[in-house]
């Protein structure tokens, strides 16, 4: 929490101008817009620059000469700001979705589809836990949108299943959903508060 | 035109893959050069994207007939004005500090509380019990968000079941959806059968 009167005073002048648009899409919401995209583009440049440029690359540049090559993939990847130029810069997006492609392959494999099964794989001997199994099951038949183009007698068999098991699964979505918006309610709320709190406390001061 | 980045896509995708799978003493070195250079390269791609954007709000600011042209100019000059204090007085210093702490998050939190006001309109017009299934999503929304407070503690199990039994089942579901077809949109990259890259 800052302390700086300029600083409480810049905080709550911008805080009240993103508020007015309570009442209405004013100039004065649209201006907090503005300089809050600016903000994030001076700041994301600057550690950019600082966080990775300088460090990783310019200042290990004489040291790792081998870091020619993502400056020169990072030069080709700027000539994407003329439409007119030869495609060059295709080599250095091909190269992060190459890398880019493979570790959200190894990441959604390792990190969030064997952890999720793990942990579905459960002794059924509680109602919680069989709930859980095929609330899981049913969830993801939820998402089937493809149907056999000639359907024979047994895989529509089991095709009227997975409909029905599905269509209890999104039950379970929407238990889901619910829970996340609720979540996500009190998150917000909290911030407000927070706001609210900065405005009567920090600025103000009717607040003790 | 099209086989260099497909090839380049392909082989450096199948590197990394066998890295992250295999520890080996050739395969680690250039793994991790390889992710090396992506995180430099997005630093670059950061970069592309942000002079884009000033690009659309100079032209913007050119044509000065544009109803916007004036937030434009905001725009531009804020976002100068921050790079500038940034590159003279570099990042982990008080200027940067001080935008960060009272322009920054100000603003940012200023824009996600106002999220709670639209969340409160959403909900009314979401969650209005017209069938059984926007019963169950209101019923789950309620018993979270009373089972936070103090006053009804009798809720706080209600609450504790739902997160943990169907509203696991349910975000579990789509985890696993989720990273299904995450591994099947990675696998057309490394086979080259999507080629983004080469549009």
């Amino acid at each position: 929490m800052t302390t700086d009167p300029i600083g409480i005073w810049v905080g709550a002048i911008l805080t009240l101008l993103v508020f007015s648009y309570l009442l209405g899409d004013t100039p004065l919401f649209r201006l907090a817009q503005a300089i809050f995209v600016g903000v994030t583009i001076g700041y994301a440049a600057t550690a950019a620059v600082y966080l990775v440029l300088l460090p990783m690359l310019f200042d290990q540049l004489l040291v790792n000469p081998v870091l020619i090559i993502p400056l020169i993939l990072g030069l080709l990847l700027l000539t994407k700001l003329r439409a007119s130029w030869p495609s060059v810069g295709n080599i250095s997006i091909a190269f992060l979705f190459g890398v880019g492609g493979a570790l959200a392959l190894g990441g959604a494999l390792g990190g969030t589809l064997l952890p999720q099964l793990a942990a579905t794989i459960v002794p059924l001997d509680s109602l919680e836990n069989i709930m859980l199994v095929l609330g899981t099951i049913g969830a993801l038949l939820s998402f089937r949108f493809m149907r056999p183009q000639q359907p024979r007698v047994a895989t529509r068999a089991l095709e009227l299943i997975g409909r029905g098991w599905g269509y209890v699964g999104r039950w379970f979505v929407l238990v889901a959903f619910g829970a996340l918006f609720a979540g996500t309610a009190v998150s917000r709320v909290s911030i407000l508060v927070n706001r609210v709190y900065f405005l009567l406390h920090d600025w103000i001061q009717v607040v003790r | 035109m099209r086989l260099i980045p497909t090839a380049i896509a392909i082989a450096v995708g199948l590197v990394t893959l066998l890295d992250y799978f295999y520890a080996n003493p050739i395969l680690d070195p250039i793994g991790d050069a390889f992710k090396q250079w992506t995180i430099i390269l997005t630093a670059f791609a950061l970069i592309l994207g942000l002079i884009n954007l000033l690009r659309v709000h100079f032209a913007r600011i050119v044509r000065r007939h544009e109803a916007s042209a004036g937030y434009s100019i905001v725009v531009v000059v804020t976002a100068m004005l921050v790079f500038l204090v940034g590159m003279w007085f570099m990042l982990p210093s008080a200027p940067m500090t001080w935008i960060f702490d009272n322009v920054y998050t100000p603003l940012q939190g200023a824009f996600f509380a106002l999220v709670a006001f639209f969340l409160a309109t959403a909900a009314y017009r979401a969650l209005r019990a017209r069938n059984f299934e926007t019963l169950l999503m209101l019923f789950a929304a309620l018993v979270v968000l009373l089972g936070q407070t103090p006053l009804l503690g009798v809720l706080a199990d209600a609450r504790d079941w739902v997160l943990n039994v169907p509203s696991a089942a349910g975000v579990r579901g789509i985890l696993i959806g989720v990273a299904l077809g995450t591994i099947a949109t990675a696998l057309r990259f490394l086979v080259g059968m999507d080629r983004p890259y080469s549009e």
